[in-house]
């Protein structure tokens, strides 16, 4: 057990502190073909039997026959599937943490908000923050989740009502920052309040989105009338946050807003609907509750990280209606099922979606795909929500998200067939480098279900 | 009084229903579980049909609407033209269709058997803060831009709780933590359905004033907002009133230039840009122009009077002084200002502001002349407010019809819905409460609440303690016995 | 009718006075709570008690005579738990004797700080509440409560019992009720919940064994007339709590929960003290073996919530099944300013399962039986203390009016902050225009 890991890295701190701090081991490049592999190509059928070429970091050819350049280095990957690599696109890898939110120290604080904050930034009211600036992905962070076969992550802050501009990056190991695939994707947006100021509740949170909106609508149109002509025209201010919303409200940049539970989705389409904005619900982990709603926008990215049954909205009904005294388990394990079947619901009602983490660690992110899937959503629906529906909904459908030419070359290679019980993660392709995946030691104890990663959620 | 057979039920038939109502274990297990669990108060799950195959197992039955139903031989509270003996109530697609002690019931009327009972008008709470997820934006002394409407939640177990109360409209304010709050929701308790459907449809808009301790941060070690005495909540009142008066005096030249520059043939310069839109000046817009009915918290006299000062002056109207505990003391103020007051029937003494009030201050501002309610300001007393009505008789001396208005119709009527809700006349909706005795003698208690003439509570059916102790008797569960030892 | 109201105004400014002229109330309907109602029945008052109850009584000339013809006399209300006299407005600091500082504080005599000039006392007692136990609060323990007439002089004059119980607030592992459904401070798990919880119920342990052994060395070193001796250290806190072991004073604990319940159940067979419960909202589940151990409980105010999970009229429907199980029950404001709403608790537990009878001597009989005071209280019969209201009705029915609130033989004045307040502004004239 174990021991192919100790024998590559000679120990297992000895491989850490090289994972950290040296250039790794296992990542390759070069120009590769990649032959005899099953190929999924997620947009175009599969081929049982083909060769993928790749070139410069991106693909040059895929087929059953492809001639084989003569530089390339070439990899049999018999009995292997080739996938294209996952995208997740609720990601935090990479930013800096912040202080854990605190809870209110008594009523005063818990009516008025603690005492006026003097920092100069607003963490979680920056929608100017542009996240590409400010990233610095730990190499730890970006193997675990690379070896569950996420081959790019979109980055923004996972709180605040106005969290910044996210930005696409792809899980390699070396100057994963300079090789940024897009930037900003997308205004991110949610519900949660800034501590110490204005506002300071979800009523003032909503206000201040939609003052925010029609500042933004206003501010876009001095812009143009003062390029058109500039004399006798009061000039707009100059506000980077505010010029930040103004693609947003011209519909040339999608807004994120995060929204889990059906009440939230619905806000969000309310919001989308008045200011006509190219809104994306991420969360929707009670979608099924809000299809409608959610049929109103664009794609959506549906998570994974199912909530406990306690806080589903309608769980108090329960205690409105008689039922078997001893039905909490079984109600529970209902209600459970019914959140695990979420993606499957909003498949059946012809909603189509990306999938991705809402911020679990990278092997339940897996393991709870695998239960959308068990709860009845098909196998290559899920696959098509973690690849090619991700990259519609980031806008780099050209790029991302299947094998064809042209294309980044970000590939998974599987032993088995992906997102099953018995698959394996053999390699990812980030930008045509090979990154062997290595087997961890199995003691690890698997984290209780819903548990996130200790630090992801306070990162803003 | 059992209805079940007053709902339709999707899922009773495939299931069965036992003597008792209730469906045993088996039928249970076998049945889809959305269905199975509620089955026994009937009816498909409101959101599983939504859900597209996944059968919800959170979801109540929706209400069905008989399209005609009969309440006969009850003694009937209209709140509005007195008491009737042995009456019915014919209810026609959720309105009332006749109310009367000579009414036919026409055949095919579903029929509840109302001998014994006390029937009231729906209770309206004029002023709560359930079914919301926010109710203060304390950060600022004006937010007259946040809305309750945009944080409504539909599930709260309180609304179920207060439907079994007989209340069946709320109006849902924002908090006090501030002098010019935010806009206030009216909304009916459909508990169960989607969040949507709680709104009033057609309810005039509204806002939520504060004065007194609250807004100055009194109990506050370190305040650090304007303002922190009463003569600053007068100043900063006026400023916000004079900004929004410039605002729309700013919008009214914009309209009328943009005017000019659309007719004209040449344009002689640039399109005129219009002013920056406030959410915040444009409540108070609404305000100055009588379109939004102003709630304003208060418990002294003289700021009741700051108040009524501060509304002539900038020429609106306030629709009610929200507790209102010194309200005694300027009911004719009050009554000739058109203003009414919104009050506790007893509850006083909680802080120095509220140390004048009285158990008779609703009686008296009534006796002059002053629209008068009794409200809840909280999820436990909203679920007996019948029992707070019949106080204003014992400390005030008031009728019983008197009483009976002060939580119905007289709030109705602040909050400008009385041509829909308030009292049991024909054409308005079937919003009714179900008492087994008179509401305000001691062994009165909620049997069945209608809206719009659908069962949303009914004891019958409910889970009660009684009925949870039978449960428990015919299961016994296995306690664990640890001791703290 | 109309000159007793004036001589009633003439006592106005003085406080009662405590006097032995007769009283007589004639021609009501008598409800004496623990025999059959009496109708046509007139009731002798001689020296604060009641001489003599029947129908055609000789009346003697000098007697004061209330004319009861329509009216209802009931025995005066027992409130099992108030705050009364120890704050008077909420949020004022200044006046507020509710709590002292430390978990341990068995030797602080609530009557002490009783002001007997609270208007909180005028304004209960105007709704028929006669007699009250009020109590602090604070700490683990919080010191002994006192049963009090609402009328007196001083402190002592009020005592209806200086030494009712000893308060003890037992510890809770549930989660804290806070503003807005959440606490204040950091958030606890369960798992450290009932961490602190089982180290405060040991500490109580603890104290009570303390106590039992401190009064067992005393009384060994002072048998047969023996002079305690210099070694032996007084402890004021341990001697409060002798009485309490010697099982002459009840605890009373303060108790919401089936946890608590349970536990303070087991408490009070372990320690071998007496307890009565207070609070009790959950006690419906425990009502067999609350009944089993003759411990009464005290119901805090049925204008509660229930737990998130309980049937949405648990609260209400508690003391009908308690009742019902057989188990002594009396009901508590918890208040001052709210004191007054007494029977409209029992008037809500009646809807709700508790029978019309059973409410009402939940507020009169019940209540003196718990706190050992069933012999001059709670019911009219001849020899026991003239607490008497005359009504229009039923107490625990809202409607009904008090018509004449009479404590130890003497007419109260209806004269309160809150008659004072109507009565000037009722007479305000209408403002010029």
């Amino acid at each position: 057990m174990g021991h192919y890991w100790i024998s590559r890295g000679g120990g297992t701190a000895l491989a850490i502190a090289v994972t950290l701090a040296a250039p790794p081991l296992n990542a390759q490049s070069g120009s590769w073909a990649l032959v005899n592999a099953r190929i999924e190509t997620v947009t175009r059928g599969a081929i049982d039997r083909g060769t993928v070429v790749i070139r410069d970091g991106l693909i040059e050819a895929v087929g059953a026959s492809v001639n084989l350049p003569p530089d390339v280095r070439v990899v049999d990957y018999s009995g292997r599937t080739i996938y294209p690599g996952l995208i997740d696109l609720t990601s935090t890898i990479g930013l800096p943490a912040s202080p854990a939110a605190r809870p209110p120290a008594n009523m005063e604080a818990a009516i008025f908000g603690a005492s006026a904050d003097t920092s100069i930034r607003n963490v979680g009211l920056e929608p100017g923050r542009t996240i590409a600036n400010e990233l610095r992905p730990a190499a730890a962070d970006v193997r675990s989740a690379r070896d569950v076969g996420i081959a790019v992550a979109l980055v923004a802050p996972g709180r605040g009502l106005f969290r910044g501009l996210s930005a696409l990056v792809p899980l390699r190991d070396d100057a994963a920052t300079h090789w940024i695939v897009k930037s900003p994707v997308a205004l991110h947006v949610g519900y949660q309040t800034v501590q110490g100021r204005y506002p300071g509740s979800l009523l003032g949170v909503i206000a201040y989105q939609r003052q925010s909106f029609f500042d933004a609508q206003r501010h876009a149109t001095l812009l143009d009338q003062y390029r058109t002509n500039p004399r006798g025209m009061p000039r707009a201010s100059y506000d980077a946050d505010l010029d930040a919303l103004v693609p947003v409200v011209r519909g040339q940049l999608p807004a994120f807003i995060a929204a889990g539970n059906e009440n939230e989705i619905r806000r969000a389409a309310a919001l989308a609907r008045e200011f006509n904005l190219k809104a994306t619900v991420v969360g929707a982990v009670e979608g099924f509750r809000a299809i409608d709603a959610l049929k109103t926008m664009r794609i959506p990215v549906v998570t994974v990280d199912y909530p406990e049954p306690a806080s589903v909205t309608g769980w108090a009904y329960r205690n409105a209606a008689r039922h078997d005294l001893d039905d909490s388990t079984t109600r529970a394990a209902a209600v459970t099922k019914m959140l695990e079947g979420n993606a499957a619901t909003l498949n059946s009602a012809g909603v189509k979606f990306a999938l991705a983490s809402g911020g679990v660690r990278p092997a339940d992110f897996i393991a709870n795909v695998r239960k959308a899937i068990a709860a009845g959503l098909p196998r290559q629906v899920a696959l098509e929500a973690l690849t090619i529906r991700a990259a519609e909904a980031a806008g780099v459908e050209q790029q991302l998200g299947s094998i064809e030419v042209g294309k980044i070359a970000n590939l998974l290679v599987m032993d088995g067939e992906v997102l099953t019980d018995s698959a394996r993660v053999s390699a990812v392709f980030v930008d045509g480098q090979r990154y062997d995946v290595i087997p961890a030691p199995a003691t690890q104890q698997s984290p209780a279900r819903g548990e996130r990663r200790p630090g992801v959620e306070d990162k803003r | 009084m059992n209805l079940n057979y007053l709902r339709t039920s999707a899922c009773s038939g495939a299931s069965g229903r036992n003597a008792t109502g209730l469906v045993s274990r088996a039928s249970r297990l076998s049945a889809a579980i959305g269905c199975a669990v509620f089955v026994a108060i009937g009816a498909l799950p409101a959101q599983a049909s939504q859900a597209s195959g996944t059968l919800d197992p959170l979801s109540l039955p929706a209400p069905t609407a008989g399209t005609l139903v009969a309440i006969t031989n009850a003694t009937i509270m209209t709140a509005s033209h007195g008491t009737i003996e042995r009456g019915t109530i014919l209810i026609r697609d959720g309105r009332i269709a006749e109310v009367g002690a000579n009414v036919q019931v026409p055949p095919g009327a579903r029929v509840i058997d109302g001998t014994g009972k006390f029937i009231t008008p729906g209770i309206i709470d004029a002023h709560s803060h359930t079914a919301a997820e926010a109710i203060n934006e304390g950060t600022q002394s004006v937010t007259s831009e946040v809305r309750i409407e945009d944080v409504l939640r539909q599930d709260g177990i309180s609304l179920y709780r207060q439907l079994a109360g007989g209340t069946t409209t709320i109006n849902i304010l924002h908090g006090s933590a501030n002098a010019i709050g935010g806009q206030n929701a009216v909304v009916k308790l459909r508990f169960g359905l989607p969040v949507d459907s709680l709104r009033f449809a057609g309810a005039p808009l509204g806002i939520k004033f504060a004065l007194g301790e609250n807004v100055r941060q009194t109990s506050r070690s370190n305040p650090s907002r304007y303002p922190r005495s009463r003569m600053g909540v007068e100043d900063l009142l006026r400023d916000a009133f004079t900004s929004a008066r410039e605002y729309r005096a700013r919008w009214k030249e914009y309209d009328g230039a943009k005017a000019v520059w659309d007719r004209a043939k040449r344009k002689s310069g640039p399109e005129p840009v219009p002013p920056r839109k406030d959410l915040e000046l444009d409540a108070l817009v609404e305000v100055l122009e009588g379109k939004r009915l102003v709630h304003w918290h208060s418990y002294r006299a003289d700021e009741i009077l700051m108040a009524l000062g501060i509304a002539k002056e900038f020429g609106f109207r306030i629709a009610t002084m929200q507790h209102a505990l010194e309200g005694y003391k300027v009911a004719d103020e009050l009554a000739a200002a058109g203003t009414g007051a919104s009050t506790f029937a007893d509850f006083w003494g909680y802080k120095m502001e509220a140390w004048d009030a009285i158990p008779q201050n609703a009686a008296l501002m009534a006796e002059r002349g002053v629209l008068v309610t009794i409200n809840s300001d909280s999820d436990e007393r909203a679920r007996r407010l019948y029992q707070e009505a019949a106080k204003t008789m014992r400390f005030g001396g008031a009728s019983e019809e008197s009483a009976l208005r002060m939580i119905t119709l007289n709030a109705a009527l602040q909050l400008g819905i009385d041509k829909r809700v308030g009292s049991i006349d024909v054409g308005k909706d079937a919003d009714l409460a179900i008492f087994n005795a008179h509401p305000f003698s001691p062994g009165a208690r909620v049997e069945m609440t209608l809206i719009d003439g659908r069962v949303f509570f009914d004891r019958s059916t409910a889970p009660t303690l009684e009925w949870l102790i039978e449960q428990q008797k015919k299961k016994p569960r296995v306690t664990s016995e640890e001791g703290a030892r | 009718m109309k000159t007793h109201r004036m001589i009633a105004a003439a006592l106005v400014c003085a406080a009662p006075v405590l006097g032995a002229q007769s009283l007589v109330i004639r021609n009501a309907t008598v409800v004496p709570v623990t025999g059959p109602r009496i109708p046509n029945a007139t009731i002798v008052v001689q020296n604060g008690r009641i001489a003599a109850i029947g129908p055609n009584l000789p009346i003697s000339s000098d007697a004061t005579v209330i004319e009861g013809s329509g009216l209802f006399v009931y025995p005066g209300l027992i409130d099992s738990g108030t705050r009364l006299g120890l704050t008077e407005v909420g949020g004022v600091p200044g006046p507020d004797d509710t709590r002292e500082l430390g978990e341990f504080n068995p030797q602080d005599v609530v009557l002490t700080a009783v002001n007997p000039s609270s208007e909180h006392i005028a304004i209960t007692r105007a709704n028929g509440i006669t007699s009250a136990i009020t109590s602090a609060t604070g700490g683990l323990v919080s010191g002994i409560a006192a049963l009090i007439d609402l009328a007196g002089w001083t402190p002592n004059d009020m005592a209806a019992k200086a030494r009712a119980g000893m308060v003890v607030n037992w510890p809770s592992a549930a989660p804290p009720r806070g503003f807005g459904g959440f606490g204040f401070g950091p958030p606890r798990s369960p798992a450290e919940r009932q961490a602190e919880y089982v180290r405060q119920v040991r500490d109580i342990y603890r104290y009570f064994d303390d106590a039992r052994a401190y009064a067992e060395v005393k009384a060994r070193a002072t048998a047969n007339g023996a002079t305690l001796p210099t070694s032996f250290r007084i402890d004021l806190k341990m001697e409060a709590l002798t009485p309490v072991v010697r099982g002459e004073m009840p605890v009373i604990v303060e108790a919401s929960n089936a946890q608590q319940i349970r536990d303070a159940l087991t408490f009070a067979d372990s320690a071998k003290v007496r307890i009565v419960i207070r609070g009790g909202t959950e006690a419906w589940q425990l009502a067999d073996a609350l009944a089993a151990k003759r411990v009464p409980v005290v119901i805090a105010p049925l204008t509660s919530v229930p737990g998130g999970d309980e049937p949405y009229d648990a609260v209400y429907a508690n003391p009908g099944v308690l009742s019902k199980a057989g188990v002594l029950i009396a009901f508590e404001s918890g208040s001052a300013s709210s004191a007054r709403d007494l029977p409209y608790h029992a008037g809500l537990a009646e809807a709700f399962g508790l029978s019309g009878d059973d409410a009402l001597k939940a507020i009169t009989i019940n209540p003196a039986k718990i706190w050992g005071v069933d012999k001059d209280y709670g019911s009219i019969e001849a020899g026991k203390v003239a607490n008497l209201i005359v009504t229009t009705g039923d107490p625990i029915d809202i409607r009904s009016l008090i018509k004449e609130v009479i404590v130890r033989g003497q007419r109260m004045p209806f004269n309160d902050r809150h008659t004072r307040l109507y009565e000037q502004y009722r007479a305000r004239p209408k403002p010029k225009p």
